[in-house]
């Protein structure tokens, strides 16, 4: 239980010493945010596993070398995997994005709506990917990963006032780009409040 | 009172929130929420407060990944322990001294002296190649080994 309640700076030096157990509780803790966040700018997943993968091999690699000044790990690990990803996206590594597997629709009376739910996360998928990268690195840390303005741009490497600008440049490029399914929110939303009076 | 600038320049400073940070200000920066938090209701921002609402409604709709149910064994099985450097130099010693055990006197006397031969021809040649050269940055301190690793890649926009 103690162990569970460890610093990721302990358990890193503790792994760099040897320590397979401290290792497994890294793995634990980040594999799934790393993975997530390699697969919102990778989108693929085969890609997404080998970028998560090759940062923990970098990881382990250095753990012995693990001087904990200046930066928390997790800044450095993110920074490390976002930087492969980058690495990845330059060298046009990136295989075709992924099909969304076809989702099961009912044929109920609700059968429209799942499609539209469908439709329309195919459409917000493609818009993410649509945006330039350092955007969607943007909006992957603060937005999906709930991270502060302040761990994300150390991660990024910019100011905070660039991340913002990069933040809300991403989200206007989003909101023109979805349009359509903006408006079809909003008139889905006015229903609904129709529906409830 | 508030003067009229002011006021415009406070609710500018919400609509930048809510550009970069959406309509929940549970997201915004802590300074940002404490200080522009209850304006985010004023009519003057509606209208971006709508849409900010609406683009985070889109941004929860997006794939959300999931795991590879094996992917957390893999990067284990990745891991390797540190090799003991001084336990690798001294299993390199005995293998050595097993291979020079059975040599006669003559032949580790002949053995030796050409090492001075050969040390005499290259001395004072002490450049590394250049394939060891790139390591030389780990005689720095860690942390900055590892920032290297992380890189700058950020491409200028």
């Amino acid at each position: 239980m103690a162990r569970e309640r460890e610093s990721d700076e302990a358990l890193v030096a503790r792994a760099g010493r040897g320590d397979r157990g401290a290792a497994s509780i890294l793995v634990e803790r980040h594999t799934d945010k790393i993975y997530a966040v390699c697969f919102r700018m990778l989108r693929s997943k085969p890609a997404a596993e080998d970028a998560a993968q090759e940062t923990f091999l970098r990881l382990w690699k250095n753990a012995s070398k693990w001087r904990p000044q200046g930066a928390k790990f997790q800044t450095w690990l993110y920074r490390v995997a976002m930087n492969i990803c980058l690495d990845q996206l330059r060298k046009g590594k990136r295989e075709a994005p992924e099909e969304a597997a076809p989702e099961q629709v009912d044929n109920g009376p609700r059968q429209d709506d799942q499609l539209l739910a469908v439709e329309r996360r195919r459409a917000i998928d493609e818009a993410l990917e649509a945006l330039p990268d350092r955007q969607r690195a943007a909006i992957s840390l603060c937005h999906f990963q709930e991270m502060s303005n302040i761990e994300a741009a150390k991660i990024m490497e910019v100011s905070v006032d660039a991340l913002e600008s990069l933040l809300a440049r991403g989200r206007r490029a989003l909101r023109d780009r979805l349009a359509p399914v903006h408006e079809n929110l909003r008139g889905r939303m006015s229903d609904d409040e129709t529906a409830g009076l | 009172m508030m003067k009229q600038q002011d006021y415009k320049d406070e609710l500018a400073a919400v609509r930048r929130c809510l550009d970069a940070y959406g309509g929940d200000i549970a997201r915004w920066p802590a300074s940002a929420r404490e200080r522009w938090g209850e304006l985010v209701r004023h009519e003057g921002v509606g209208d971006d407060r709508a849409d900010a609402d609406a683009i985070d409604a889109l941004l929860s709709a997006a794939t959300a990944p999931q795991t590879p149910h094996d992917l957390k064994n893999r990067i284990e099985a990745g891991y390797r322990p540190p090799s003991d450097k001084s336990g690798d130099f001294l299993t390199g010693l005995s293998v050595l001294s097993g291979w020079l055990k059975p040599l006669p006197a003559g032949a580790l006397a002949s053995l030796t002296a050409l090492g001075f031969v050969v040390a005499a021809v290259t001395g004072g040649d002490t450049t590394l190649p250049p394939e060891y050269e790139a390591f030389a940055y780990l005689e720095e301190s860690g942390f900055a080994v590892l920032d290297d690793e992380a890189g700058a890649l950020w491409d200028a926009e």
